[in-house]
């Protein structure tokens, strides 16, 4: 299938999942339209488009990502989370609400965007200039594993147990309560991060011969390093500090959108934004209706469905390469 | 002047600095032992690694190239035979920039045509072998660098790979190319340079390089009959 051809049918059904999202909750918006065409509409512009809004860009910034850095660390178990990115901004989003006693929403997602880049520049720190694709994901996994003591250590001292409760269901993930805030704060760090992760999208495929092959065809691939690592950085810490974490879905939507472009790491990038995006969005919608009474966290959902994913692709590689 | 010349080449795992040149047209065969310094030449030639010395193509130094120049220029095959992911033989004959003919027609010439839409990762490690120097055939490069094209083949495509390279250089690219297999080296290769712990201990025709005192010095080893036996030390 060609890539454009590709796109467009994600793109169709990224359409669908929108309309859908739109007009799907407690509130039956086609009614409301009849009876109260005002409030119908305020209801849409001011709740249901940023969630959608942020839904797509979130999902559309993980699926992205996670093609990318897999592509680039020529790794199918590789993910946005590796990079320490994600730890770094659910720190970040916690040491602003307690530390700085800022636990606004728009505070709490600016310090999740500070948080992802300090984990970015510690990276670059940690790995050096040249750093081969093992020191970073080494560096990576250092990061997260710090940042994850850090936010433990945090959310113990937490200074009631109401804000405990606050921090860790924002962080489980969810694009429920948000509005035009988040838009503003989350979607120029998901923009900006996923076109400086498509403009490395060219090499990616030579890559595949491994760095000196890559090197010899004409790609720079320091350049590509760079722009991948940050941009992912941007991309994902801007997702996760309005969306908190949702793992899983920068793993697998790669998996899924790859045999269909004959298995190149470069073309797969774009279609995995778009199919990024559809996934959250239906996800978005499915946790619109609860279960026992309770609404469950977005993430906690995508991690329930992802880790036998993740299971079953170590299980499948065994024994099949090195 | 013309060529590929390469002046005082010094890199980690080198001894002191190397002097090497391939001229248009001709196949030079790089022997020696394991962890001679071939790959790590073969690297430095390819401008895979900085370090003091020059390059020159054709009187060009190949630090004022950009890297598409350089690209179209030299050809950089390593002895690895990894692919990352299951893409398809034709797919990656692509990756040299060449159009769907130029692809169709490298292939041919590794006899890999019949393969050309399978996944790479179903091929043997020989097949893998030569749909990667199908392409660096197909780009049609002035000079091929080539790590130990003929590991992982049975004799009859150690041979045909030669006749390729042969035919390469009837077009006038000049191929570098690593080999363990002296024999192939020494029939086949225009000039042949040695080398050992890091340094060229000779170059020349093979003939002159592959003399009994060359083989016992570098790799403990004497002619015996059509082959070789481990020198008595």
């Amino acid at each position: 299938m060609s890539v454009l051809r590709l796109c467009l049918i994600l793109g169709g059904v990224l359409i669908a999942v929108s309309a859908a999202s739109l007009l799907v909750g407690d509130v039956p918006i086609l009614r409301l339209m009849d009876s109260d065409p005002g409030l119908a509409r305020m209801l849409i512009v001011e709740l249901r488009l940023p969630r959608l809004v942020l839904a797509a860009t979130a999902g559309a910034a993980l699926g992205l990502s996670g093609a990318a850095l897999q592509g680039l660390l020529r790794n199918p178990l590789a993910s946005p989370d590796i990079l320490g990115t994600s730890a770094g901004a659910a720190l970040g989003a916690v040491m602003t609400a307690y530390f700085l006693g800022l636990s606004g929403t728009l505070a709490m997602a600016g310090g999740g965007i500070a948080g992802a880049l300090l984990a970015l520049v510690l990276l670059l720190a940690l790995a050096g200039r040249g750093a081969s694709s093992a020191t970073l994901i080494l560096a990576g996994v250092a990061i997260s594993a710090l940042g994850g003591a850090m936010m433990n250590l945090a959310l113990a001292l937490a200074p009631s147990p109401f804000a405990f409760y606050d921090i860790m269901f924002w962080l489980l993930g969810s694009f429920a309560d948000r509005n035009l805030d988040h838009v503003r704060v989350g979607l120029p760090a998901m923009v900006i991060g996923s076109a400086l992760l498509l403009t490395a999208a060219r090499g990616l495929d030579a890559l595949a011969l491994g760095e000196d092959v890559a090197a010899t065809l004409g790609h720079d691939v320091r350049t590509m390093r760079w722009r991948i690592v940050g941009g992912s950085a941007i991309a994902v810490g801007g997702a996760v500090a309005v969306a908190g974490i949702i793992g899983f879905v920068g793993l697998i939507v790669p998996h899924l959108v790859r045999p269909l472009v004959r298995n190149r790491p470069g073309p797969a990038l774009l279609p995995s934004a778009v199919a990024g995006a559809a996934l959250l969005v239906a996800a978005d919608i499915i946790m619109r209706f609860p279960l026992n009474g309770k609404t469950l966290p977005i993430g906690v959902v995508t991690a329930i469905l992802g880790a036998p994913f993740f299971l079953w692709l170590i299980l499948s590689r065994r024994g099949t390469q090195a | 002047m013309n060529g590929l010349v390469a002046k005082g080449i010094a890199r980690p795992h080198l001894s002191g600095a190397l002097d090497i040149t391939v001229a248009s047209g001709e196949i030079v065969g790089l022997i020696g032992p394991n962890g001679s310094g071939k790959t790590t030449l073969l690297r430095a030639l390819a401008g895979l690694t900085a370090g003091d010395g020059s390059i020159h193509i054709n009187g060009t130094p190949l630090a004022a190239m950009t890297s598409s120049q350089r690209a179209r220029r030299i050809a950089f095959m390593p002895a690895g035979r990894r692919v990352d992911w299951p893409m398809r033989v034709d797919d990656i004959v692509a990756l040299s920039g060449a159009g769907g003919d130029a692809v169709a027609g490298a292939l041919g010439r590794v006899g890999m045509s019949a393969f050309a839409s399978r996944r790479v990762d179903t091929l043997s490690t020989g097949e893998r072998a030569r749909a990667l120097l199908a392409r660096v055939l197909a780009g049609n490069a002035d000079w091929l660098l080539l790590d130990e094209p003929t590991a992982n083949l049975d004799p009859g495509h150690e041979l045909d790979v030669l006749a390729v390279l042969r035919a390469e250089a009837a077009r006038g690219a000049g191929v570098l190319a690593s080999f363990h297999n002296l024999a192939l080296a020494e029939t086949h290769c225009d000039r042949c340079v040695l080398m050992a712990d890091g340094r060229i201990v000779a170059e020349g025709v093979p003939a002159a390089v592959l003399t009994d005192a060359n083989l016992v010095a570098v790799y403990g080893i004497v002619r015996d009959g059509a082959g070789w036996r481990r020198s008595a030390s």
